[in-house]
């Protein structure tokens, strides 16, 4: 997903689910920051690099792909933005090998769907955020994997947009081309993907690098072949997804505010009714960028002012911490939440027997060892603990 | 280009120049069958590593089958090549120029493709372009005249010319689509 759903879209959730306007921004900007907390931005604020939600392009450029930097790409991508469905799915007549990439393939309504959302329960809003855009995610990203794998993630010529016709629908073939200073055009179907590259472990294959940006536009509804599909076709209907995922946060926001258990697979449709038609135009319109549509909406059903987001905007509040405090500046909350998700997630993946995402220690059995970077979080999980 | 590909591009294009070096100083017989080794253990490597993830990951994939066939055509050549170092020189020039002649044919063609889908395409059609005309004149020098000095010769300025092709690429800024 986008900035528009992110940001806005978010807001206007935690609003529905009681938050107030300053814990809405609060979450909403922290649901978007984990589309921007690279590695880069750490080290220009003094922030510890394990932390990073994502990579940007010239980090996915320079990233090694032996099986450490593999890990290190997985760790980033399969805890934020592709969560995996089934950790334990099975398929038969395959190898070990590929069973271990099929198993990160992301989907809806899994159980670490469920850890997600309460890892952040009785946590700050910045862990809130993190847990809505992990679970907005699954809804954009399902059917793709958060590691590099051309096996799981290619796309082939048969790649079809359903167009509203009539009562029905007619198909037009996406025409993908690579051009990387080219726009998408959605009135002719030409969108731009990622090269076609034969390695199993390249770039171009991870997430779904291969279908573009067309899986995070909302009005996308389209039809393809997945890899991993046994020539099955899939179809992918974004604005319902898209709305499921608006109900199903609005639920999770509620859970979470109340302090009651989140299940999978329920929608607050009820709260969400007065507002669904409103919702749903704005999902079905046509455009790359629905940030003005959601604005509006987000302004109207608040009566405050949306400020646009801004990257740099809590970066001197932490940079000018004193290293005692920065754990209670807004970036040091967050920088805690992302490195819990990234440990629960990572700590899941290996458990199930799956090296994919690197080897997870059970600090409390076995002493802290490994990254340094972690030892903030478990320095941090004790003080709660001492504190409660 | 990552920064792990970038050195295996410099490596194998000084081990490109290296080998052109020695084609040039050694004996035409042994050049032969250096250049038939070379290829024949490229190809069968390159054959067997493809079966292998052929086996062992996209046997379960949409359009997998391609692999295979492009691992047994591997696979296959590089068997040729080790067949045809008993044989006289002039088929190995042949054969040695139609593979390269084929390579640069398969490299042009994707160059098409790229320009046609907005990708960069002019450095990829120059190389296929190159490749065909070395093939070409591989023949004429082999086959024609039947001068297998000059054509090793001729070979030989062609690994010069992959070999500071692929030492360029390694230093060449990419700017390729990655999606976040």
């Amino acid at each position: 997903m986008q900035l528009d759903f992110h940001y806005y879209a978010t807001y206007c959730a935690a609003y529905i689910a009681g938050y107030s306007h300053e814990e809405s921004l609060q979450i909403a900007y922290s649901a978007q920051f984990t589309d921007c907390c690279s590695r880069t931005f750490l080290s220009m604020i003094g922030g510890p690099p394990s932390a990073a939600t994502t990579q940007l392009q010239l980090e996915l450029m320079e990233a090694p792909t032996d099986p450490f930097g593999l890990q290190d790409i997985t760790r980033i991508w399969a805890s934020f933005h592709f969560l995996p469905g089934d950790l334990y799915a099975e398929r038969k007549g395959v190898s070990k090998r590929y069973l271990r990439k099929y198993r990160l393939i992301c989907d809806t309504n899994g159980p670490l769907l469920k850890d997600t959302v309460e890892l952040a329960a009785g946590r700050s809003l910045q862990a809130v955020g993190i847990a809505m855009h992990v679970l907005s995610d699954t809804w954009a990203h399902r059917w793709f994997a958060g590691t590099p794998s051309l096996v799981i993630n290619n796309t082939n010529y048969h790649f079809y947009e359903l167009l509203p016709a009539g009562d029905g629908f007619k198909e037009r073939q996406i025409e993908f081309n690579h051009d990387p200073s080219g726009k998408d055009e959605p009135d002719k179907g030409v969108y731009t993907n990622s090269l076609y590259q034969s390695d199993e472990h390249s770039i171009m294959n991870l997430g779904h690098g291969r279908a573009g940006h067309f899986p995070d536009y909302s009005f996308a509804r389209y039809k393809y072949l997945p890899a991993w599909g046994e020539y099955r076709e899939y179809l992918k209907d974004n604005p319902s997804d898209y709305y499921h995922a608006f109900c199903q946060m609005v639920f999770a926001l509620e859970c979470l505010r109340a302090d009651v258990g989140f299940m999978t697979g329920v929608y607050d449709f009820e709260a969400v009714k007065p507002y669904e038609k409103r919702i749903k135009g704005i999902l079905g319109k046509r455009q790359t960028d629905a940030s003005a549509d959601w604005k509006t909406f987000a302004e109207e059903l608040s009566g405050s002012e949306i400020e646009d987001f801004d990257e740099a905007k809590y970066r001197e509040e932490y940079m000018e911490a004193p290293e005692p405090g920065k754990n209670d500046t807004f970036l040091g909350k967050y920088i805690l939440a992302a490195m819990a998700q990234k440990s629960m997630v990572t700590n899941r993946i290996f458990t199930s027997g799956n090296p994919l995402a690197g080897i997870s220690i059970d600090f409390r059995k076995k002493g802290f060892a490994g990254i340094r970077d972690f030892r903030r979080l478990v320095e941090e999980h004790i003080r709660r603990r001492t504190d409660d | 280009m990552t920064r792990f590909r970038r050195i295996a591009a410099l490596l194998s294009g000084i081990a490109m120049l290296a080998v052109a070096a020695a084609l040039i100083f050694i004996r035409e017989s042994f050049a032969i069958r250096l250049i038939l080794a070379f290829i024949g253990i490229g190809m069968t490597l390159r054959g067997i590593r493809v079966l292998y993830f052929y086996l062992t990951m996209a046997r379960s994939m949409v359009g997998g089958r391609y692999t295979l066939y492009w691992g047994i055509l591997y696979l296959d050549l590089g068997i040729l090549s080790g067949s045809l170092s008993g044989h006289p020189a002039v088929y190995a020039i042949i054969y040695v120029a139609a593979l390269n002649g084929f390579h640069g044919v398969v490299s042009m063609l994707r160059a098409r493709e790229s320009r046609a889908s907005g990708a960069h395409w002019r450095f990829k059609m120059a190389y296929g372009a190159i490749q065909v005309l070395l093939a070409v004149a591989v023949i004429v020098c082999g086959v024609v005249y039947r001068n297998i000095t000059v054509a090793i010769y001729v070979y030989a300025a062609g690994l010069v010319y992959y070999g500071v092709f692929n030492i360029v690429s390694a230093f060449r800024r990419t700017s390729i689509v990655y999606i976040q």
